[in-house]
């Protein structure tokens, strides 16, 4: 079943809406896919999470794809942020 | 009596996360993303306008409002990225929560349909031109932005060793931008 979202915040289905002769509604195709009711379903989501999971353990490579070196990169400007900061503020204080 | 938040199965993506970035890393980011959306709550429960109704999903969360004015519906957009900047004042005592809500601040400033910077975007000019001016106004703005971050994103992936992530969220936001027609 294809749920959308009405102006009014309320849902009704396509079927529901045919039945009872309601004007079509345009729905985006993006829409129409993150609205089926498997994309409610915790099965479906703790599938893909093991998923995941096991694409990260079983392809190491697949990790530098993703993130290539982002989280060293964060780190790194962290600590520099902060260097300078503790320079500033050792400039400031007498 | 009535549920007021719901946990969406999309939520538990982010535990998929933990086997590509390390734990610490996930764990600031959203304690950071916490403190943000928690800016917005405060903002409408000062404004005597709770949000009804809260969904956390991969995605964020999304609050159900009763019916804002646009200066109320700017002040609460505002709020969320008020605080993440805010945050860096932490940048002494812990930088990685600093640094991380800095970044997240100013990337939900971005004037694209859907995040804080397009609402704020699009409540200001609300206030000040016709609404369908506004509107176009803003989409226009949110699909130039998107491609112009669609760009940085390449140039991140393929210059700055940053691996896929900044490329996909670039298209995610494009595809935002492109068909949210209003918020």
């Amino acid at each position: 079943m294809f749920w959308f979202r009405l102006k009014g915040g309320s849902k009704t289905s396509v079927l529901c809406r045919k039945q009872h002769n309601l004007a079509p509604v345009h729905i985006h195709w993006g829409e129409v896919i993150f609205m089926h009711n498997v994309f409610k379903s915790w099965l479906f989501f703790t599938a893909l999470l093991l998923l995941f999971l096991t694409l990260a353990v079983t392809l190491p490579g697949l990790s530098d794809k993703l993130f290539g070196s982002t989280e060293l990169q964060l780190d790194a400007a962290a600590q520099d942020v902060n260097r300078q900061i503790q320079e500033v503020w050792a400039n400031l204080t007498p | 009596m009535t549920r007021r938040i719901t946990v969406h199965p999309s939520a538990i993506l982010w535990l998929s996360v933990l086997g590509y970035l390390s734990g610490d890393t996930l764990g600031i980011f959203l304690l950071s993303a916490l403190l943000h959306e928690m800016g917005h709550a405060l903002a409408l429960y000062a404004m005597k306008k709770p949000p009804a109704h809260i969904t956390v999903s991969f995605s964020g969360m999304a609050m159900e409002t009763p019916p804002l004015g646009y200066r109320d519906e700017l002040l609460a957009a505002a709020s969320g990225p008020a605080v993440s900047l805010l945050l860096g004042l932490f940048l002494p005592l812990w930088p990685k929560l600093g640094l991380y809500s800095v970044i997240l601040g100013l990337f939900n400033l971005l004037p694209i349909c859907g995040l804080d910077g397009g609402r704020i975007l699009r409540c200001l000019l609300m206030l000040r031109l016709p609404e369908s001016t506004a509107e176009r106004i803003c989409g226009a703005g949110g699909i130039l932005t998107a491609l112009l971050l669609l760009a940085l994103g390449g140039y991140l992936t393929v210059y700055h060793d940053l691996g896929f992530w900044p490329l996909a969220l670039a298209g995610a936001l494009l595809y935002k931008a492109l068909t949210t027609k209003a918020l």
